[in-house]
């Protein structure tokens, strides 16, 4: 996977580019133009794009909604026709621009969701703490990241054995369906939570006996070094975000 | 001045506690030392470590007396992270203490906060982990590490920051037999250079009889004695007068000195020595060996729960148990032992449907139990898990009791008289109303035992019930356990302490790769030492010294009876 390889600042700056494009078109079609590109550059770089589904599959009960209540409710646009009615239900009009509204956020959403993706499976930890000791972000907060990182297996483990022995004690846990997940969730929530004070009350002890802010900061492990291929990738991404910004504001392109 | 820790009239009162944990103790540590501090569960041990690093009163609040010196320097100007460049603190739960994503990142935390150069850091972590016999475990996660590997990261993490002194708050309580040997082997090698000066908390006497210079014990939050560890535990009288478990050969010599036949000092400490001693005092002629022990009362012979050829598999791929076939009867106390990974927990849980077998049947009752759903298991088959902290979910003490009872969708008379009585049945009445985390470790693991009895359950699996328990909080559980067995509850109990089991279980069922190594009445298990070694278990001193000195005869596992034995027959030869 060549992104892995790429310099943790140049992807923080292609996110913030996507991000940037992605909300100043509004046209669904636009912004599907850029997840086309988003995933053909991705592909073309050999990322593995196979576990984009699992995470974009729950979602798309919550991007139809989206649509169908958008629908109804998001006419009211600048462009000519955008009132344009298509059919009624329940009442309601569903209206042409609601629907060009509606489709924008849900490719918008698709859009974070693999730029999200490819950030994070390319992006080790220690990567994402030198990019935040370079931006100068200070100390307490990089310990907060890898901290919460390191507990998130724990935790998991805490939860299994709490579900075990709510089991052992006859608890009907129905986690099926997204209800049912929901529902299983509530009881585990107060062992959770309060094994997981006593576990940060040991873990401030722990911290404070290896001598956390002893001084201002930390010694830095790792050197951020931009390379050519680097500085290559961020011209490209200087000039696509370049190119929106014209498209939209210099030709007034991608809106409705 | 020679170098050393010092505590001069040291005491301290927690924010709105009722009386003092620490009262005017005064106590000094040598420099290369390894002191080891017992007593009973808030005795103040915990307590005392946390003063010797400024965590009290830095970062917990409260009264605080007395001074600690280092090198005659009183500590109580500094800030508690100059504190830890010199004494060093190491905590019980290794789950608490990792704080880097992988081992080099979690052991460089300490350097790196004090801002030592980069190059510096990576030399001291690759020196840390050589001092645990960690070498090449750098780029290891840290969640996917065993709970020894675990505690030995932690205390790399503190020997990089070069600490003059390094506490250990009950190092081994979470550990296996192999986790604890691996941490002590970790410690002797510490001790080769007699620069660092140690202090333990510790429970387990035979891992630290033969190590301390120094033994320390506290109740009530003063020093009751101090000492060598031998004298200690050479003097049954004082051992239980104190609360300690004591050492069973040390019982068993304790014996002979009463009879008069050894000076109280020469009290053996080890098998080897006890051996030589009766050999010395037999003085070549032969011992007759004990009587067998009487056999308990023999169970009726109804099946309570059968495992017929099961095979589990756990999703990854990884085999937990191959072809197990078992029979436990009504009435009958089984032991499960193994070392780690051995399957004595997958096999547990096969028993009250946890885990459903790949291959092979469950037969609970009479009953396939795949045809029962893991709920009307539940009522049949109690299982007591290990830590209590994840089995309490309900604000107080009786509404904890209650929770499995109004899932079973009893009526409310029904509720309460049963709540009543298991609240009875394990001493927890008084604190009824209280909430489970204001309670002791003991009496929580209790309460989780109280709140799966009022279902009243024929078959009850407990899995480690004394780990991490002081002296007095084994004895009473145990208790509680063998009273249940006495009144017709089925007991499965898996556990790693072999001494527990030679005094309440009365069949044990070895365990390894998943398979039955050996199953059958406990003397005649434990006085195989050949499968009990194939099954990294160790056998009990009496088991061994017993087994040593009548090699066809069944052993004798009680050290006082062991102890009771030798005297007669040997007054008898010395006559």
């Amino acid at each position: 996977m060549r992104l892995q390889r790429l310099d943790v600042r140049v992807k923080v700056a292609g996110f913030a580019a996507i991000l940037v494009a992605m909300l100043v078109v509004t046209d669904p079609l636009g912004n599907a133009l850029l997840l086309g590109l988003l995933l053909g550059v991705l592909a073309g770089a050999g990322t593995p794009l196979r576990g984009l589904w699992a995470m974009v599959q729950p979602l798309l009960l919550v991007i139809g909604l989206i649509v169908v209540v958008s629908m109804f409710t998001g006419a009211g646009l600048s462009r000519p026709g955008s009132d344009l009615a298509l059919f009624r239900a329940w009442g309601v009009e569903a209206s042409l621009g609601g629907l060009l509204v509606g489709l924008n956020f849900a490719v918008r959403i698709l859009l974070m969701v693999v730029a999200t993706y490819a950030f994070t499976i390319s992006t080790p930890v220690d990567d994402l703490l030198a990019a935040l000791a370079w931006a100068r972000a200070p100390y307490w907060f990089s310990i907060l990241v890898t901290t919460a990182l390191a507990f998130v297996p724990t935790t998991g483990r805490r939860k299994d054995l709490i579900v075990e022995a709510q089991r052992a004690r006859g608890a009907r846990v129905r986690d099926t369906g997204p209800v049912g997940r929901l529902v299983a969730v509530v009881p585990i929530m107060v062992p959770l939570i309060t094994t997981s004070i006593m576990l940060a009350d040991n873990l401030a002890v722990a911290m404070t006996s290896r001598g956390y802010r002893a001084s201002r900061g930390m010694t830095s492990m790792r050197d951020l070094r931009l390379r050519a291929c680097d500085l290559v990738v961020l011209a490209g991404v200087a000039i696509l975000l370049g190119t929106v910004l014209w498209l939209r504001f210099g030709l007034g392109l991608g809106v409705v | 001045m020679d170098r050393s820790l010092d505590v001069v009239g040291l005491g301290y009162r927690y924010p709105r506690g009722e009386s003092d944990v620490l009262q005017g103790v005064d106590l000094s540590f040598p420099a290369g030392s390894f002191t080891v501090v017992m007593g009973q569960t808030g005795a103040g041990k915990s307590t005392l470590l946390m003063t010797l690093n400024g965590v009290i009163p830095h970062l917990k609040e409260g009264r605080l007396a007395g001074r600690v010196l280092l090198d005659g320097t009183d500590l109580a100007g500094f800030r508690v992270q100059t504190i830890t460049e010199y004494v060093g603190l190491v905590l019980q739960d290794p789950e608490s203490q990792l704080l880097g994503r992988t081992v080099a990142e979690d052991v460089a935390f300490g350097p790196r906060n004090y801002l030592v150069p980069r190059g510096e850091v990576t030399r001291r972590v690759a020196d840390g982990l050589a001092s645990v016999g960690l070498t090449g475990f750098e780029h290891r996660e840290t969640a996917g590490l065993s709970g020894g590997e675990k505690q030995r990261v932690a205390i790399a993490g503190i020997l990089a920051l070069r600490p003059r002194v390094l506490c250990l708050d009950e190092p081994t309580s979470e550990l296996d037999p192999h986790g604890r040997d691996e941490l002590y082997a970790t410690v002797d090698a510490l001790r080769q250079d007699r620069e660092t000066t140690i202090i333990a908390v510790e429970h387990a006497s035979s891992d630290v009889v033969h190590r301390a210079d120094h033994l320390v014990v506290l109740a009530g939050g003063r020093v009751v004695w101090q000492g060598r560890p031998g004298d200690f535990f050479r003097d049954p009288a004082l051992v239980a007068a104190h609360g300690v478990k004591p050492l069973p050969v040390g019982v068993i010599g304790g014996a002979l000195a009463a009879a008069g036949l050894v000076e109280a000092a020469a009290v053996p400490l080890s098998v080897d020595a006890a051996e030589a001693l009766v050999r010395r005092l037999a003085a070549g002629r032969p011992l007759p060996a004990p009587p067998a022990s009487p056999a308990g009362p023999r169970p009726g012979s109804e099946a309570a729960v059968e495992l017929r050829d099961v095979s589990y598999t756990y999703p990854g791929g990884h085999r937990g148990l191959t072809g197990v076939s078992l029979r436990i009867d009504r009435g009958e106390f089984v032991a499960l032992v193994g070392r780690n990974g051995a399957g004595k927990t997958t096999l547990a849980k096969h028993l009250n449907g946890l885990l459903r077998p790949t291959g092979g049947t469950v037969v609970v009752g009479g009953r396939d139990a795949a045809t029962l759903a893991p709920w009307e298991l539940a009522r049949q088959v109690g299982y007591v898990f290990q830590n209590p902290d994840h089995q309490v979910f309900c604000p107080t003490v009786a509404a904890e009791v209650r929770y499995g009872l109004k899932l079973a969708g009893l009526a409310t008379a029904e509720i309460e008289a049963r709540v009543d009585e298991a609240l009875g049945f394990t001493g927890l009445a008084a604190v009824r109303d209280e909430h489970p985390f204001s309670l002791g470790k003991g009496e929580r693991q209790r309460l989780a035992v109280a709140s799966i009895l009022a279902l009243r359950p024929g078959i009850l699996v407990v899995d480690e019930p004394t780990t991490g328990q002081d002296w007095a909080g084994v004895q009473a559980m145990m208790t509680l356990v063998d009273r249940l067995n006495a009144g017709g509850t089925t007991i499965v109990m898996v556990t790693h302490d072999l001494d527990v089991v030679a005094h309440h279980a009365r069949r044990v069922v070895v365990l390894g790769d998943g398979g039955v190594l050996a199953d059958g009445p406990t003397p005649e298990v434990l006085g195989s030492a050949d499968i009990l070694a194939a099954a990294a278990v160790t056998t009990t001193q009496p088991a061994e010294l017993s087994l040593r000195l009548w090699p066809e005869a069944p052993p004798l596992l009680d050290e006082a009876a062991l102890g009771a034995h030798l005297a007669a027959v040997l007054t008898g030869v010395a006559e």
